[in-house]
This record gives structure tokens, sequence and C-alpha cells, in this order.
């Protein structure tokens, strides 16, 4: 009777789990599966899942409709970019506040834990204002007057949000768990402090690096409010704000738009589905990511 | 101190600067197109007589209210039923991991498509149960259940995570005490699992109201605000006021409400619970 009851109870729980994992999953198989099929297919009823016909042109016919291609690129660049600051930049102050003692060091590293509870929204405006008075660039003169600044290139889309509070806390949080005999002994052989980062301590950060890698990627590439307010151009367009553009159209052609979307979302699933342990790794050696 | 400037200087330039910024702007008639002057707190009582703004914050607490009781919830019963040794385990867990890692944007896409008054997923679904479709997002009484459905869809699985591994930090001697003690299922539950959870709940809390400050891209691709101002939030008004009527002072003023119920909404939880919680 026991046995059997903690058996139904199993049964039911693992019940419940699919129905939760299908109502999580099925939005994304319905975008992929609408991306692929014919247009009869889409506007039908009872609707189909699986298409009849495996409508792959959609791909290449949306890719003529929309530089989604330039977007593609863009996004790209963006999240590389970001990712190779952030991990140096991040790395470097997330050290200095584990293992090194300099003045203001609380007060700064208070802000780094403030930074990350202010909302994009309320720099916004400032940030914008920043970026296109910025002295000497885009036609500004050494006031930041006359020009557009970093507006509508590559430099505004990667310097602004290049570095991140969550970064530098967690690497703060992976440097202090290192023993100190190992700065110690390098230190007595006359190790310089430069030469101690670099060599010994990058090097033993490899776990920290890759979470920093992967969640600053994942941030760049799905970035949507600021490259939305500084590009201009459609060359400079980020596949995000591209998909919004697209949505634009009179009528809504919803295989082209999915087969976007698809687009949109593939890269950083498969990063996801590829590092899941360092996902779930960043997540433990913070205790956060909200 | 070297090894902090290149952070810190980005960090002056890109958030100290700019938050100061914003304070100043708000007392200004900053539009980019015509000339500035100080305005006082002018801004602010436009503010106070603006229904759509007064509309916009009922909506970012109705969205706080509505989702994070069900999310949290439903992300601690899914903590609760993975922590046990289930076989698939990494699988339900990266499924309800999914929509973090997606983008906003491509993820409201979607759902713009499902709830498609015609052919989208929802409305074909309730026709074949033989129910009449509904216009969810095109409806004033309903398009802000239909926004944060989606929210809550979107940020169950980063609240699970986070309980699992709070379950995860709970030494099993306890239940195996209290199940000698002849403490059911329930009992072990309210009594050892809640109690000790405690910190990963409050995290999750604060976490979750801070983030609904930040609700713009659902509302931007589903429903822009509209049907006449039903789902606007503080978030997207800061966005329309300042990049689409470029009336940045007034955009300003906003964005200065917005982090002054931040830092209320902090200190408060600093008062409230003295648990060692941060933020991130």
């Amino acid at each position: 009777m026991r046995r059997w009851l903690g058996h139904g109870r199993a049964t039911v729980g693992h019940a419940l789990l699919l129905a939760g994992a299908f109502i999580m999953l099925a939005p994304f198989l319905w975008m992929a599966l609408t991306a692929l099929k014919t247009e009869r297919e889409i506007y039908t009823f009872p609707p189909v899942w699986i298409p009849t016909v495996w409508d792959w042109a959609n791909f290449p016919e949306a890719l003529a409709k929309a530089p989604f291609g330039r977007y593609f690129y863009n996004s790209l660049v963006m999240a590389v970019a970001q990712t190779g600051i952030n991990v140096v930049f991040a790395a470097m102050a997330g050290y200095a506040f584990a293992r090194l003692r300099f003045r203001g060091r609380d007060f700064l590293f208070w802000l780094v834990l403030a930074k990350m509870a202010v909302p994009v929204q309320v720099t916004l405006i400032p940030s914008f204002l920043v970026v296109k008075h910025f002295p000497l660039l885009g036609g500004n003169n050494l006031l930041g007057q006359g020009g557009t600044g970093m507006l509508n290139s590559y430099p505004g889309l990667i310097v602004p949000g290049a570095v991140t509070g969550f970064a530098i806390f967690l690497f703060r949080q992976f440097f202090s768990t290192l023993p100190r005999d190992l700065e110690d002994a390098a230190r007595i052989d006359g190790c310089s402090e430069w030469h101690l980062f670099w060599r010994i301590m990058l090097p033993l950060a490899g776990p920290a690096l890759a979470v920093v890698a992967i969640f600053t990627f994942q941030d760049g590439w799905n970035a949507f409010l600021w490259p939305l307010v500084i590009t201009r151009s459609e060359a400079m367009r980020t596949i995000q704000v591209g998909l919004t553009v697209f949505q634009e159209d009179v009528t809504i052609q919803w295989d082209y738009l999915m087969a976007g979307t698809t687009l949109a979302t593939l890269p950083v699933m498969a990063v996801f589905i590829l590092f899941q342990r360092y996902f779930i790794r960043g997540i433990s050696m913070s205790g956060l990511k909200g | 101190m070297f090894f902090v400037s290149p952070a810190m200087l980005h960090f002056l330039t890109f958030t100290t600067l700019p938050v100061l910024g914003v304070l100043l702007l708000s007392f200004t008639d900053y539009s980019v197109i015509r000339d500035t002057h100080w305005v006082g707190l002018r801004n602010y009582q436009d503010l106070g007589r603006d229904e759509v703004f007064w509309t916009a914050l009922r909506n970012t607490f109705a969205i706080t209210f509505v989702s994070l009781p069900v999310s949290m919830a439903l992300a601690l019963a899914m903590a609760v039923v993975l922590n046990e040794p289930i076989r698939g385990r990494v699988f339900y867990r990266a499924a309800f991991y999914l929509p973090k890692v997606t983008a906003t944007i491509a993820i409201a896409t979607v759902w713009l498509w499902i709830y498609s008054p015609q052919f989208g997923l929802l409305n074909s679904g309730l026709r074949s149960l033989g129910l009449r479709p509904v216009d969810v997002l095109g409806n004033p009484d309903t398009a802000l259940y239909g926004v944060v459905a989606v929210y809550i869809w979107r940020t169950m699985g980063a609240k699970m995570v986070i309980f699992l591994a709070g379950l995860q930090a709970i030494p099993i001697h306890l239940y195996e005490a209290a199940r000698i003690d002849g403490a059911g299922r329930w009992h072990q539950f309210t009594r050892i699992t809640l109690p000790l959870l405690a910190p990963a709940t409050f995290f999750v809390l604060v976490t979750g109201m801070l983030d609904v400050f930040k609700v713009f891209e659902e509302v931007y691709v589903m429903t822009n605000g509209g049907p006449v101002h039903a789902t606007t939030t503080i978030a997207h008004q800061v966005y329309l006021q300042g990049f689409q009527y470029f009336r940045m002072g007034y955009a300003g003023a906003q964005a200065v409400i917005m982090f002054g119920a931040v830092v209320v909404l902090t200190a408060l939880n600093r008062l409230l619970f003295r648990e060692k919680v941060d933020y991130a």
C-alpha cells in the first residue's frame, strides 16, 4: 500500500513536470514549426503542428525581405566585443576587490552592488546624451558639440553596456576563494602585481571566465532597448531591433517573422545547450542572478 | 587601484554621471530639438496630473502583485519536485530555464502570434474545445493579463533555479531527524523547508520586485501600451516620452520617480529583513 502510494506520487509528479515542460517548450516549437510551414497551413483550422510540406524556403525568403544577415552580424559584433571587454576589465576589478587593499575599496564595491539594482531605464536618457556628446567622436569637438558622437556606431552599441556589476561581483566571489599562499609565494619570488594577475590568477579563473563570458554574450545578443534608441540606420540595427521593425509592416507575414525570430534565438539557445553546466554554476557561484 | 580604474571609469561615465544627470535633467525641458530652460518642479507637477503616468504606475504595481505570487508559488513547486532524484531532471531544469536565456523580444513576438485573434494557437485551441475565440491583447480588460501571463512564463524558470539552489543547501539530516520523529511530508515542508528557504525566498522576492520595473519589451512588441494605455508601464512611459515625443526632461522626471521607488524598496528590504541578500 505504502509503496503503491509512493509510486502514485511519483507518477503525478512526472505528469505535472511533463505538462510544465510542454507549456515551457510549446511556444518555441510553435515558433520553429510556423517558420517551416507554407502560408496555407499557417492559416488553417484546426491548426496543424507538423507541416505536411516542409517549407525551408521561408528562411532565404525572410532574409531577402529584410537584411536579417546584417542584423545578425551587428548583434554578433556587439555581443562578442562586450564579452571581450567585460571578461578583462571585470576580472581585473573583481581581483582587486577580492585581493588588494586600496583607498575607497569598500565604497567602490558598494557602487558595484548599487549599479546592479538600478534599472536601465533610469540611466537611459543621460547615457544617450553622454554617447551623443562624447568628445572628439562622430564630428564632435572637445566639448562634445557639433556632431553625433557615438550614436549609430559600433562603439556606441558596445561600450555603455560593456562592463557589468554582475561580472565584477562574480569575479570577486571567485578570487576570494583562492588560497593566499599562492600569491605570497609569487610575491616572495619577486613577481610584480601585474604579472601575478595575468600569469597566475587569471589562468586559475577559468570557470569564472566561462560564466561571465556566457552571460555577457547572452546579454549582448538579447539587448534591445539600448540598440533601439541609439541606432538610426538600417545598417546598424541589431537582430532584436530588426525583428520589431519587421513587424511594423502593415500585414505581418508570420512565416517570415517566425523564421527571423528563430534565427534571433538560435545562437543563444545553442550556447545554453552546449554550456548548460556553466549557467547553473554561475547561479550557484553568485547565489543569485534573478 | 590601477586594476579597478578601467571598470570604475566606465561606471562613472555610464552609471554615476547618468544618475546625477537624470536628476538635473528632470528640472529642465530638454528636448534635443528646442532650446533648454530650467523649469524647476514643473515636470513633477505635470506628472501628478498626468493620467497616463498614473495608469502606468498602477499597471506596474498590478503586474507585481499578480505575477510575483503566482510565479513564486509555481517556481517553488517545480523546485521541490525537481529536488527529488527524478529521471530527466537535467532536461526539465533546462526546459524551465530556457525562456530566461532567450531574448524577450523574440519571446514576445512568438506570444503575439500565439495570441493572434484569428489563427493564433490560443484561439485555435479554444475553438477546438467549442469555446468562443478571444482577443486577449485587443481588449482593455484582458490585455494586462495577457502581458502578465507571458511575464510569469518568462521569469518562472530563473526563480525556480534559485529555489533549487536554496533547497540543495538544506542539510538532509534535518529531514531524517524529522522522519524519525514521525513528521509527515507536509509537516517537513512547512517546518523545515519553508523556514530554511527564507533567504532564497527573500532574494527571489526582492529581485523580482526590482525586475518588474524593467518590464518593457513585452509591452513594446505585443501592445505598445494599449489598448487605451491598459498595458503601459513606467519603463514604457520613459521610453515613449523620451524617445518618441522627445520630452526628455519630462521622461527624466519619470525616471527619477522610478529610481526613488527602487531606492525605497531596497531600503525597506534592508530594514525589514536583515538577512544577507545580494542583488543582481
